[in-house]
């Protein structure tokens, strides 16, 4: 193998570089906001156990522990803050990266089926979730995501109902219950 | 002899048919988390807590004694089978594993990785039953002061699971304490922290918590595809020959002592043990020359050590009340929420739950033995479920688990907020490791501190005038200060040791 040959190999091609300067601003950005948050929350904390009392004649108040704790929060974001600032961006880097639209697909979904459970009730909430997923998510067949969420939402609550003696939430809608939903 | 008296009672609780069938499902639902990708044990034992909260307390624990310890022959399966470890203490097994799945022994390596499993798990129980009796009765002698020391030396363990940056570890560290502390104050009884809402005067769920952060937020890091080709070996492939029986027990041997030895340090994780393991089989072995080309040596070592590991973990748990990694914080959470404090007064206390549970052990490994072998077909072909299916129904499983802790949905928006700040912590790299193991220890410090100071009526001294006390704080302080000595010696931390465990 020439040397051109090798460089041209190993050397990045424009469009990578560009993108993982991108995904190194972005996750500049990700420590920055973090380690605000976490000043923040620290200032908060300190504040509210003030607020709780820190010392009373038996020694501690339930606001000492929390209080010792924000402002080592706040000292150990504003270290991490300072170490950020003298490492070189590499040294530095996320540990794992994200596919952003499956997180916001599984926790948008996870919200809903929270959401609407008390209401509708655990079957018919977990069913719906359970066809998204398999359905339009994984693209799996009609017939073997019509019976894994059967199984998933009316074999799981009445094997909890029956088997273990737990009680999933049924629907708080009076005819959908009455169906034994 | 009361050792053996108390043992034998622990083994008539253990052997009762109840207990027996909680030990037996334990196993299963153990190896089944091992074996699936996405869902690891620190994650798999706190879903299932949910589930037994309404049993008595020694049938619970044994349950989530055997989940955690099935876990451990569960990833096995997967390195052998498949070149990928279900769990972090298998990932060396798989170098010799699957090399010997392309030489058509596969079978063989399960067989041997169960056996070596079998033995050291019971050797490092016996360490247990040993152990169990002197430090137990050191129990008659803790009273608040020595458990803050003891709750000190837990906390000062946390440089341990540091992963590669102590500031980022001290932040989880501190963030799990900080979670700990809301709801009703343990001594005035003030609420903290709850913002008014009677949902947090309890507490925030633990085990919502740590589904979340452990469960959820490995299945939001990234979406996987595909299906696992995972060929089960027959019955009869699975039978090793008495070459391969020969050259492993010098690797068992070893394997256990060092599996065990390394369980009894809190904060050494079973993956250290398994890559020591291999490494003294690198040293030692007659065949080592073999070894990553199929040598048996390179599967029996390591798979025994992780188990004598898991096994011999338990003793700090059980006799001082410290957990020497996640799984075992989320399991000590488990004995909390049966209202027992594992540590020297479970022995006072509660010793029929605690031999009954010690006792567990031995009857979990063989079960373990004699399950999973004949079971492997089971496992490969659960292994070729699509994973967008698993996660699917993982998911699902999650959601119930978060719900029944308190039969309300307020958890199961606990549990998905945990799972956003899991991902979070992920992204930034920060170990989740030592935010569980403050998250459990963080009441019980704050209590015994408080108490203590209540006992001396507010005076500080009285932790420098017990002698027990006083070890203990020396020994964390020692614990807490190592990496400063270390970067001042000049001595570098081993790799194995930079990555969150069991995360």
């Amino acid at each position: 193998m020439s040397h051109e040959q090798a460089f041209a190999e190993q050397a990045p091609a424009p469009d990578d570089q560009a993108a993982a300067a991108a995904a190194r601003a972005s996750d500049a950005r990700l420590r920055a906001g973090a380690q605000v948050v976490l000043v923040a929350l620290s200032c908060y904390i300190a504040v509210e156990s003030l607020g709780l009392g820190l010392w009373t004649s038996f020694g501690p108040g339930p606001g000492f522990f929390p209080f010792v704790l924000a402002i080592a929060l706040g000292l150990l974001a504003l270290a991490w803050a300072a170490q950020t600032r003298r490492a070189r961006a590499d040294e530095d880097g996320p540990a794992e990266r994200t596919d952003v639209g499956h997180a916001a697909a599984v926790l948008g979904s996870l919200v809903v089926l929270a959401a609407a459970m008390d209401l509708a009730g655990y079957q018919i909430s977990v069913f719906v979730f359970l066809m998204f997923h398999l359905k339009w998510r994984a693209g799996r067949s009609w017939a073997l995501s019509l019976v894994l969420s059967l199984a998933g939402s009316v074999g799981i609550y009445h094997g909890f109902d029956q088997g273990l003696m737990v009680q999933l939430p049924p629907s708080a809608i009076p005819l959908l219950a009455g169906w034994g939903l | 002899m009361d050792v053996l008296a108390d043992l034998l009672g622990g083994l008539a609780t253990a052997l009762s048919p109840q207990n027996l069938l909680y030990a037996f499902i334990g196993c299963l639902l153990g190896t089944l988390i091992g074996v699936l990708p996405g869902i690891g044990p620190v994650a798999g034992v706190a879903l299932l807590i949910p589930l037994t909260l309404n049993l008595d307390p020694t049938s619970a624990i044994i349950m989530l004694a055997a989940i955690f310890y099935g876990t451990q022959y569960g990833g096995t399966i997967t390195s052998v089978l498949l070149n990928t470890p279900g769990e972090a203490a298998s990932a060396i097994t798989t170098i010799d594993g699957y090399a010997m799945t392309k030489q058509g022994r596969a079978g063989v390596a399960l067989t041997i990785a169960a056996l070596g499993s079998f033995v050291g798990g019971t050797v490092a129980t016996v360490g247990l039953v040993v152990a169990a009796k002197p430090l137990g009765d050191l129990g008659l002698r803790i009273g608040p002061p020595e458990f803050f020391a003891l709750m000190v030396l837990g906390i000062s363990l946390l440089v341990a699971l540091a992963g590669r940056s102590m500031t980022k570890a001290l932040i989880s560290g501190v963030l799990g304490l900080l979670i700990s502390m809301v709801g009703i104050d343990p001594v005035a009884g003030a609420p903290r922290f709850t913002f008014g809402s009677e949902r947090l005067l309890d507490g925030i769920s633990f085990v919502a918590v740590i589904i979340g952060l452990f469960g959820l937020s490995e299945i939001l890091v990234a979406a996987r595809g595909g299906t696992a080709q995972a060929v089960a070996p027959g019955l009869r492939a699975l039978l090793p020959g008495r070459a391969d029986l020969r050259r492993s027990v010098p690797a068992i041997a070893r394997g256990t002592g060092i599996g065990f030895a390394l369980g009894l340090v809190p904060g050494m994780t079973g993956s250290v043990s398994s890559l020591l393991a291999y490494g003294a089989e690198r040293r030692f072995s007659r065949h080592r020359a073999e070894l990553g080309s199929g040598a048996v040596e390179g599967v029996a070592g390591p798979e025994t050590a992780n188990n004598a590991h898991a096994n011999g973990a338990l003793v700090p748990l059980f006799t001082l009340g410290i957990p020497a990694s996640p799984t075992i914080a989320v399991l000590m959470g488990a004995f909390l929420q049966q209202g027992l404090t594992p540590g020297p007064t479970l022995f006072a206390e509660h010793a029929d739950v605690a031999w009954g549970i010690i006792a567990s052990l031995f009857v979990g490994n063989v079960i373990l033995l004699v399950l999973n072998v004949p079971l492997v077909r089971v496992w490969t072909s659960i292994l070729r479920i699509p994973y967008p299916v698993l996660t699917a129904l993982i998911l699902t499983f999650m959601v119930v688990g978060a719900y029944t802790i308190n039969f309300s949905v307020f958890d199961v928006f606990v549990m998905v907020a945990f799972g956003l700040l899991g991902l979070v912590l992920r992204r930034l790299d920060i170990p989740l490791a030592p935010l569980v193991l403050t998250l459990v220890l963080g009441p019980l410090m704050e209590r015994s501190l408080r108490e203590s100071l209540e006992l001396s009526q507010g005076d500080l001294t009285v932790f420098l005038t017990r002698p027990i006390c006083v070890v203990l704080l020396v020994i964390a302080l020692a614990i807490a200060v190592s990496p400063l000595l270390s970067r001042l010696l000049g001595l570098r931390k081993p790799a194995v040791l930079a990555e969150d465990p069991e995360a």
